[in-house]
């Protein structure tokens, strides 16, 4: 017998409300208690919850290059740990970017949810946290690496114990706050599984399970009519990174958008040929980024779960840039070219929403690491910061400044916290003025954000849009390019250096493109 | 202050303006409320209190008046405050605009952030530099000093608010070009970060004294209308964090009351269970419910304070009563979205036009939580507002209808619904007060009051497996009750940043540091507080510091003893306790001290009521649809219950400006002091 339609129209809120609640209250849980400011100040990590078959339920809203991503991570352990074989007191560990992961720093823990009597999970929880340091050739595991071994430890699909603990916080320059960090995780997966039971016990696990699926049949309904009201059509957008940070340049971006009804194929497969530098996108990003883009045509509060995806189709072929295999490095594929894949997408859905789609953002996270001895403590320090840009306009408004965009939503760190944590100062931070594309509406304003050295340190930038200026659209100019100076120098988007006490490291990040033909001025 | 004196509490609301007198001398309470002048509130106010005083029958003389004001929170929420100016250290003019850099809509195809408190051009950059460690790096120039005089004379501000980086640390800069500021542009008003705030984090704490800065010409302005005619030694205003404030500190630091009137509703309604259960140390989740938003508050014998607290998207980070706030109320707008899922709110009809019962709205009706209510007959038409009001229920019902339609649904099963998922969005708002922090709510009794807190507060405690309900007496006029049992108060904080190396046994001159410091804001508070009238002996200084693990970065407030290792215990607990583990490895950073002197007065003694004589038959039933029918319901005058009364449920409880349900499986017994305790009885339901 099928349900009432208006009855579940009644229940489907109710507990988009109850899975949505339990992910935010992980998501608190996590942040309260891990140790560093990556997690604690800048938030960068995500929750979800999923069901028995691996589709996820709902996702705290935190940072959107996990919300594709997650669910990949998930897959991938239950294919190393088929569901027969796990244990109420499992917890499952990864972060191999070609097995459920994105890139080293991203670490997912994954816990089974059992209900009384069950053999098999009735649920998964997932949180995902970007640890400081895992690692790798240079502190903070963000490296211009050509090969995925020096990028840190890579953790392939295992059972957390007392021995993998050890030996994840032991790989990382700074295993004291891994621990910290491992340890929130933990009790955040751990307060979801509780969660998740007593939701069960409250509503009976028949109705919860129903009403997670009807949840996902809801979003996938909502999607389907986001995309029925797009014009069918093929619409193709091309683009290009600046360099791969290892010679390479002009590393080709393609995607083709064909909409037919309501179903919607983005087609990734004519992206480059996977780089030799770390700018290499897994599967699970490009899927993030398309996931992301669609989603932004969709109400805010739609629930973010595995029904939206279920019309749309993404193609990758292994190999390239959006689809890197082993042995291709990836520590910037998640932060650089996940921004980039987003400004392709909607470049294409601008094609077939011309009256909708804003103009290029800032197309870069601008990340920088600081690594090094502080010569107060003599203790070694890993320090990573990403950098906001400008919005890009919109046919409503001028673009907002200073503003993170599409795959992350981190905070700063305060200048004066970092001041007592790091042996260096922030000399300068403030809007970049003129920055943001000229046009009808105008694109956001860019950011300065300058360090001065106290102590010897080596900095690595991994920054796009410094060679190619964000879009404009119908008639609005670019945005301006990013720009880094050392000591006044311009000095690549992409680069290590050593720097000395005294130095200066000056972030110049991009403007959003302007969005239509600027007005005469009268 | 004398025992002898009247004591008049006004709390300023959107709708009405409240008033409770208190005259001490006879131990009697009057009550008044008038319509708030929305364009300046000081006139309802002076009006009510002149209509209060002559039905009181209280002789003309000054009475002490304590005061909710909504003015500094209005302005900050609608933007419109003073024409202030923000100068902090160059290269960091844009602090305000960039702030945290995230934004708040993560998936707005244009995303956007709340505008600054203070516009770019008039956020100016000092040239001068101060370290984290307090030395100067770039010592600040009598140049430099006459550079920023210039910029502000030309831009013939208001109000200034001056944070410069690491002020906290070493305030020299501040206090000089605060004092250049006094001398050479007299009337401005002045803001230092050092003063208001004295705490790391440039953003919370610039902010914070933006905001500050923002509110005091529009506060200045009012105070002082108020003070011309009740005398300023007179005037007190009831700041967020529970206590009040001499209006002449409130001039100087408007932000204390963002939270003024939400706070006193919190006060209130500790102080009345405590009234009503003095062997019971009171734990209550407070839960105000009006017509477009809900408030809701934990007290664990005391109000919860926050000193992260924000106010929309601005931080506020002086201390304030930790309350959350969610878009929820009476007038919620119900619909039903794209996917088909029947949704409320977080639109709002508000007052005006207001439900569809209200009869204002005009064209096609609106469907909102009042009227599920009115459809399910728990809202008598004609008892509305006692009787001024009428209602239209086939308003409500026509309105339900268009909801009801699509879903295939009748009126009834409808607003069920409705009710259902307004529930469920305030228990979410509960949760993250209470689960989230570590507290079960089943603890807790749910504290009920605002307009539209009785029509929901069972089922909304059912659903939290909360058993006890209480409705305070007088539940629309809380707030101002509240402030006249609030404390006179006055905090002080210093961030310190020291680290206890060696948890046991912390090395003596971190202890000095701590305990030098703590004596010195101790005896300024005492001092603040003798020469606002309050003797030593009604004093309670509160000591506490923000401690976190070292290298991390949120902080849990710990009460300071004289022993330092009883406080890292303490700390150690609290955080197994929030957090689920303890790292007796690591070093403890104490990030702020936390000084809150309390100034008490003798508590109003409130009249009793009456013994009950008999039990009085219900004067009229009506049909009222609980779960899946309608029930005959007793419908009971409030004012018609005497001590020690009792109703069982289904029954309606009404009184001017609320409607109590009791449903079936509730209890409800009056107190001696007028307060009415609900008791859940699960084991009754078949």
């Amino acid at each position: 017998m099928t349900e009432n339609q208006g009855l579940l129209a009644i229940e489907l809120e109710i507990f988009k409300h109850l899975f949505a609640s339990i992910a935010e209250e992980m998501g608190e849980r996590l942040m309260r208690s891990a140790y560093s400011p990556n997690i604690k100040e800048r938030r960068d990590f995500s929750c979800a919850l999923f069901d028995a078959s691996g589709e996820m339920i709902a996702q705290a809203a935190h940072i959107p290059v996990h919300l594709g991503s997650t669910p990949m991570s998930v897959s991938a352990a239950m294919k190393a740990f088929p569901a027969e074989t796990l244990s109420p007191k499992d917890l499952i560990v990864l972060n191999d970017p070609y097995q459920g992961g994105t890139h080293l720093p991203d670490i997912t823990l994954i816990a089974p949810c059992f209900l009384p009597g069950e053999k098999t999970p009735r649920f998964f929880v997932a949180n995902r946290a970007h640890h400081a340091d895992v690692g790798g050739i240079s502190p903070g595991s963000l490296p211009l690496s050509t090969h995925i071994d020096k990028e840190g430890l890579r953790i392939s699909p295992m059972r957390l114990t007392e021995e993998t603990f050890t030996w994840i916080c032991d790989a990382s320059r700074t295993p004291e706050e891994r621990r910290g960090d491992l340890r929130a995780q933990i009790a955040a997966a751990h307060l979801g599984t509780r969660r998740l039971r007593s939701l069960c016990e409250d509503y009976g696990p028949k109705t919860v399970s129903l009403r997670a699926s009807q949840l996902q049949d809801y979003a996938e309904r909502v999607m389907r009519a986001i995309i029925r009201d797009i014009p069918d059509g093929s619409y193709i957008f091309e683009d290009a990174l600046d360099n791969d940070g290892q010679g390479s340049t002009e590393v080709p971006l393609h995607c083709t958008l064909v909409v037919s009804e309501e179903k919607a194929t983005l087609d990734l497969r004519k992206c480059a040929p996977q780089v030799q530098g770390p700018l290499n996108a897994v599967r699970a990003i490009s899927c993030s980024a398309v996931s992301y883009a669609l989603r932004c045509l969709a109400p805010s509060e739609l629930p973010s779960n595995g029904g939206t995806m279920r019309p749309v189709e993404v193609l990758t072929t292994p190999g390239t840039l959006a689809d890197a295999v082993w042995p291709a490095p990836v520590a910037a594929g998640n932060v650089e070219t996940s921004q980039r894949l987003v400004d392709l997408v909607l470049g294409a859905l601008s094609k077939a929403l011309p009256e909708r789609i804003p103009a290029a953002s800032c197309g870069s996270m601008n990340n920088i690491t600081i690594g090094g001895t502080d010569p107060r403590t003599q203790q070694p320090f890993a320090y990573y910061e990403t950098i906001a840009g400008g919005a890009g306009a919109s046919p409503e408004s001028p673009g907002a400044s200073a503003i993170h965009t599409h795959m992350t939503n981190t905070l700063n760190t305060p200048v004066e916290t970092l001041e007592h944590a790091y042996p260096f100062q922030v000399s300068a931070y403030r809007i970049r003025s003129g920055s943001g594309g000229a046009g009808h509406h105008r694109g956001g304003e860019g950011v300065e954000r300058t360090y001065r050295f106290e102590a010897h340190a080596e900095v690595t930038l991994i920054t796009e849009r410094r060679t190619r200026s964000p879009y404009g659209l119908q008639g609005g100019e670019d945005g301006a390019r990013g720009l880094n100076l050392h000591n006044g120098k311009p000095i690549p988007g992409k680069v290590s250096l050593e720097v000395m006490p005294g130095d200066l490291v000056s972030i110049n990040t991009p403007g959003g493109g302007g969005w239509g033909a600027a007005d005469d001025e009268p | 202050m004398n025992q002898t004196e009247v004591r008049i509490a006004v709390d300023t609301g959107g709708t009405f303006t409240d008033l409770v007198l208190y005259n001490a001398h006879h131990q009697t309470l009057a009550t008044h409320k008038l319509l708030s002048s929305n364009d300046d509130p000081s006139r309802s106010v002076l009006q009510g209190i002149a209509e209060l005083l002559q039905k009181a029958q209280v002789p003309d003389t000054a009475p002490h008046v304590l005061h909710g004001s909504t003015v500094a929170t209005n302005a900050l929420l609608e933007g419109k405050g003073g024409k202030a100016a923000f100068l902090t250290t160059r290269g960091f003019e844009d602090t305000l605009h960039i702030a945290r850099q995230n934004r708040p809509d993560l998936y707005a195809l244009s995303p956007s952030r709340p505008a600054a408190p203070i516009p770019r051009e008039r956020c100016l950059g000092v040239q001068e530099r101060t370290r984290y460690d307090g030395s100067i790096q770039t010592p600040l120039t009598p140049e430099a000093i006459e550079a920023v005089l210039e910029r502000l004379r030309a831009l013939r501000v208001e109000s200034v608010a001056v944070s410069l980086l690491h002020s906290y640390a070493n305030p020299a800069h501040e206090a000089a070009l605060g004092e250049a500021i006094s001398r050479h542009l007299p009337g401005v008003h002045l803001t230092l970060s050092h003063k208001l705030l004295p705490e790391i984090r440039e953003y919370a704490r610039g902010a914070t004294c933006a905001a500050n800065a923002l509110v005091a010409p529009k506060m200045n302005a009012y105070l002082q209308r108020l003070e011309d005619q009740l005398g300023d030694e007179k005037l007190r205003i009831m700041a967020s964090s529970g206590g009040h404030m001499t209006a002449r500190e409130v001039r100087k630091e408007p932000v204390h009351t963002v939270l003024s009137g939400p706070a006193g509703g919190v006060v209130g309604a500790l102080e009345t269970a405590r009234l009503s259960q003095p062997q019971v140390p009171p734990r209550l989740i407070t839960f105000d419910m009006g017509g477009t938003s809900t408030d809701v508050s934990l007290c664990d014998e005391k109000p919860t304070l926050t000193t992260r607290g924000s106010l929309g998207a601005l931080p506020v980070r002086v201390p304030l009563i930790d309350i959350h706030t969610v878009g929820a109320g009476g007038g919620s707008i119900a619909w039903i979205d794209a996917g088909g899922a029947l949704r409320v709110g977080p639109r709002s009809c508000g007052a005006d036009p207001g439900p569809a019962c209200y009869g204002k709205q005009k064209e096609k009706p609106i469907p909102t939580v009042t009227d599920a209510h009115m459809v399910l007959g728990r809202l008598l038409p004609d008892r509305f507002l006692g009787g001024t009001m009428r209602l239209i229920p086939e308003a409500s019902q026509a309105a339900i209808q268009t909801l009801a339609d699509p879903l295939g649904l009748s009126l009834e099963e409808t607003a069920t619904g409705i009710l259902r998922i307004a529930d469920i969005t305030m228990a979410r708002a509960i949760k993250v007060i209470s689960v989230a922090r570590g507290h079960d709510p089943r603890d807790f009794a749910l504290s009920c009051f605002g307009g539209a807190g009785g029509l929901h507060a069972c089922r909304l405690a059912e659903s939290l497996g909360m058993r006890r309900v209480i409705v305070p007496q007088h539940p629309g006029l809380l707030s101002a009750l509240g402030m006249l049992f609030a404390p006179g108060v006055y905090n002080l904080s210093e961030s310190l940043l020291l680290t206890l190396h060696g948890q046991s046994a912390p090395d003596p001159e971190t202890d000095m540091a701590i305990t030098s410091a703590r004596a010195r804001m101790e005896h300024t508070i005492k001092a603040r507080l003798a020469s606002e009238g309050f003797p030593e002996e009604s004093c309670e200084i509160q000591i506490s510091a923000d401690l976190r693990y070292k290298s991390q970065s949120h902080e849990i407030s710990t009460p300071v003893t004289h022993n330092t290792t009883r406080m890292l215990a303490d700390f150690a607990e609290k955080h197994r306790h929030l957090y689920g583990y303890t790292s007796p490895e690591r070093s403890v950073e104490v990030v702020t001290l936390r000084v809150r002197g309390l100034g008490h007065r003798a508590k109003p003694r409130l009249k009793r009521l009456g013994r009950s004589l008999s039990a009085k038959a219900p004067s009229q039933t009506v049909q009222t649809w609980f779960r899946d029918r309608f029930l005959p319901t007793a419908l009971v005058q409030r004012s018609d219950l005497r001590a020690g009364d009792t109703l069982t449920g289904p029954a309606i409880l009404t009184e001017y400006s609320s409607t109590l349900i009791i449903p079936p499986t509730w209890t409800l017994h009056m107190d001696k002091e007028g307060n009415a305790h609900l008791q859940h009885h699960p084991e009754d339901a078949k």
